[in-house]
C-alpha cells in the first residue's frame, strides 16, 4: 500500500513539473501564431493587402468577411519605419499588434478628419533623429505587424476598396 | 529492476497528464468567457485575464489579432436562446435592434472559426447591406436551404457560430455591456 502511494504521489509531483514546465515553455515562446502566419509570407517593412476574406481564402480563423485587410510586419531594430495611409471615407481602422500578438496601438476614422494618416513607429533612442511634429509610435518590441482595415460595405465593392488601400505605404526612414 | 518498471510508468504517465493539461488548459484559455449575456459570450480580453498565464498564452497561440475595447467589442454565441447547441440540421431567425455602434456585423462560423462555404458566397449581414424594419431592427434567416428574406447559409449536420462585432462602439456599451441590445436567436424547426 505504501509503495503504491508513493508511486502515486511521485506520478503527481512528475504531473505537476511536466505542467509548469510546459506552460513556462508557452510564456517564452508568445509568439503570435497569427502574426507568424501572415508575415512569414513577404519580407518587413512592405505593405501587402490579403486577398478578399471568404471561405477559400482566411489568413486566420474568425477574421471579418466584411474587411479588407493590409498588413505591413515591421522591423524596426536598424531603422524607424513611417507609415503613410491615404484614408477611405468608410471605417477604417489602423492596429499594431506586438510580437505576442498584443493591440498596443489603434486609431481610426472616428479620430481622424484629414485624407492622409502619417505615423512614425520607432525605438525610443532613434527618436532624437526623428523631426519635430512627428507623430510617433514606440512599439514594446522590435518586431511585429500593423494591420490596416478597411469596411467593405458590399462584397461587390471589395476591388475598389482595395485599390484604395494600395495607396498606403509603409517604408523604413 | 521493479522499481526502474515502476518509474518509467510514472514518468510516462505523469509528463503526459502535466504536459496535456497545461496545453489543454492554453486552448481553452483556462478562463471562463469575461461575460456571458443569455447566448453571448464576450471574446474581449479583460485586464484581469491579462495576468493570467494560461489566457496569455491562449491570444498568442490561437489569437486573431483582435482590437482593443474602444475600438470593438466582439461577441459569440454557441447555442440558441434556450441553450441549445447551434445545428446546421435547424432553422433559425436572428432578430434585434441595430447596436449601438459605428458600424457592426454578425457572422456565421463553422465550430473552428471558418467560413462556411456556399454557393451565395454570403457569409454575413452588415450594418451597411442589411435590409432595416422601420430603420431600427433587424431580421437574419439562418438556414441550410434558401430563404427569402435576409439568409445566410449553414452546413447541414455541422455545428457552427455566430459572432457580432460592434466597432466603435458607443460608449455605455463599454462601460457595460449589458447595456447591449443584443440580438435573440430563435430556433424556428429541425429537421
Amino acid at each position: 500500500m505504501k509503495k503504491l502511494l508513493f508511486w502515486l504521489s511521485a506520478t503527481a509531483l512528475i504531473a505537476a513539473i511536466g505542467h509548469v514546465a510546459t506552460l513556462l515553455y508557452f510564456q517564452f515562446n508568445l509568439q503570435s501564431a497569427a502574426i507568424e502566419k501572415i508575415a512569414g509570407q513577404k519580407p518587413p517593412n512592405t505593405l501587402n493587402l490579403l486577398a478578399p476574406v471568404g471561405a477559400k481564402s482566411m489568413f486566420t480563423p474568425l477574421v471579418s468577411p466584411d474587411i479588407s485587410y493590409g498588413y505591413c510586419s515591421y522591423d524596426i531594430s536598424e531603422n524607424p519605419l513611417r507609415v503613410r495611409v491615404q484614408l477611405p471615407s468608410t471605417y477604417w481602422s489602423l492596429a499594431a499588434y506586438s510580437t505576442e500578438g498584443k493591440n498596443f496601438f489603434t486609431i481610426n476614422n472616428q479620430q481622424i478628419k484629414t485624407e492622409q494618416l502619417e505615423i512614425v513607429f520607432a525605438l525610443e533612442q532613434q527618436q532624437i533623429y526623428l523631426e519635430e511634429g512627428t507623430t510617433i509610435v514606440t512599439p514594446p518590441s522590435e518586431t511585429g505587424l500593423f494591420l490596416f482595415r478597411t469596411f467593405v460595405p458590399n462584397r461587390s465593392l471589395t476591388e475598389v476598396v482595395q485599390a484604395q488601400m494600395k495607396e498606403t505605404s509603409c517604408t523604413p526612414l | 529492476m521493479l522499481n526502474w518498471i515502476y518509474f518509467l510508468i510514472s514518468l510516462t504517465l505523469g509528463l503526459g497528464a502535466g504536459i496535456y493539461s497545461a496545453q489543454y488548459g492554453v486552448r481553452q484559455g483556462a478562463a471562463a468567457p469575461a461575460v456571458v449575456i443569455g447566448p453571448w459570450q464576450s471574446l474581449t480580453e479583460t485586464d484581469a485575464n491579462e495576468l493570467n498565464p494560461y489566457v496569455l498564452a491562449h491570444a498568442s497561440h490561437y489569437g486573431n489579432l483582435k482590437l482593443g475595447n474602444f475600438e470593438a467589442l466582439y461577441f459569440m454565441a454557441k447555442t440558441d436562446g434556450e441553450n441549445v447547441s447551434l445545428s446546421g440540421n435547424c432553422e433559425y431567425r436572428v432578430k434585434g435592434k441595430v447596436p449601438e455602434a459605428k458600424w457592426w456585423s454578425i457572422t456565421i462560423y463553422d465550430q473552428n472559426g471558418m467560413l462556411i462555404e456556399n454557393q451565395a458566397d454570403r457569409y454575413s449581414f452588415n450594418a451597411t447591406n442589411i435590409p432595416l424594419k422601420n430603420k431600427a431592427a433587424f431580421n437574419i434567416s439562418l438556414a441550410a436551404n434558401a430563404r427569402p428574406d435576409n439568409w445566410i447559409p449553414i452546413k447541414p449536420d455541422a455545428p457552427f457560430v455566430i459572432v457580432l462585432r460592434l466597432y466603435s462602439p458607443g460608449i455605455n456599451s463599454i462601460r457595460d455591456v449589458n447595456e447591449i441590445s443584443f440580438p435573440r436567436i430563435e430556433r424556428l424547426s429541425c429537421s
